[in-house]
């Protein structure tokens, strides 16, 4: 049992972690699939803007370093609710908070841009379709975290001192270094090589 | 041996990186995005070939890819079992990936 009483798996690893760990290989899966999905259909599109006509790399650059950021703070609210300095710990967490809520700021501009400038909607053509259930279906994961973290902080914030569980913290933070990760793929995969 | 590492924060929870090196890492991943702008906006100027292209953000965004999983997400300190199952998704994700575009290609 960890010291929040918590049972391990026979592995030596907390349930919940171990559970959080299984949960993101599958979602490996998910994602392989739907970049796959969308490198297959972007250049089939028979009509309508394709991608080098409406992707905007500076704007998703800054999203990346803002989603980058964001994950540089959730590891410190990590590191301080270890050591339980719970104003840093809200500091931190809120900013995660801030920093996912930046950055679905960002995709709402995007979409937006593409359907009401470009003219590029999800049934618009097949580019458009696994365009927009690739980084929709991550902005799904991106406010599943905001929630998560949020909920978190408003815990800390209404039972102060008496609220430490790490694991909780520890199990939400791989979650949201994953949304991260698969972030850094897709940035590259799907906007860097938008030429190629 | 990693135990004795002066980067190293020890605690009830084991072993993790200190403050320090989390915010290092963080301008490291800052500047490897800055890299992988900078090489897509100049990639004509510099007459860079798609092939040097791909493989250029492909290494940069596996070592953004690889910080973020070793330190940030602890895999580094962690039991192994579970680099194990990420690995191995990992893969298998990208044989169905390879699998899916070749059968596309015919």
């Amino acid at each position: 049992m960890s010291e929040t009483g918590h049972a391990h798996s026979v592995t030596g690893v907390d349930n919940r972690k171990f559970g959080m760990w299984v949960l993101i290989g599958s979602e490996c899966f998910l994602f392989g699939t739907l970049i796959a999905n969308y490198l297959i259909n972007r250049g089939r599109g028979l009509s309508g803007p394709k991608p080098q006509e409406v992707f905007a790399i500076d704007v998703t650059t800054l999203s990346t370093f803002d989603l980058l950021m964001s994950s540089v703070a959730m590891v410190l609210a990590l590191h301080y609710c270890k050591t339980k300095e719970l104003r840093k710990f809200q500091l931190w967490t809120a900013t995660v908070v801030l920093g996912g809520l930046i950055f679905l700021g960002f995709q709402y501009h995007e979409f937006s841009t593409f359907v009401l400038h470009d003219g590029l909607g999800f049934s618009t053509n097949i580019f458009g379709s696994s365009f927009f259930l690739l980084t929709g279906c991550h902005g799904l994961h991106v406010s599943v975290g905001v929630l998560w973290m949020g909920s978190i902080l408003m815990h800390s914030l209404i039972k102060g001192n008496s609220w430490f569980n790490h694991d909780i913290v520890e199990v939400a933070g791989l979650y949201w270094h994953f949304v991260d990760v698969i972030w850094i793929i897709i940035f590259t995969v799907v906007y860097l090589f938008v030429y190629v | 041996m990693a135990d004795h590492h002066p980067q190293l924060h020890h605690d009830a929870h084991g072993a993790h990186a200190s403050v320090g090196l989390y915010w290092i890492f963080a301008v490291i991943l800052c500047v490897i995005t800055f890299c992988e702008w900078l090489i897509f906006k100049q990639r004509e100027n510099f007459g860079i070939s798609n092939t040097v292209l791909i493989a250029a953000l492909l290494t940069l965004s596996l070592v953004k890819f690889a910080m973020v999983c070793g330190w940030y997400m602890h895999l580094r300190y962690d039991n192994k079992i579970l680099t194990k199952i990420f690995v191995v998704a990992m893969i298998m994700s990208a044989l169905t990936f390879l699998v899916v575009g070749v059968c596309v290609q015919h």
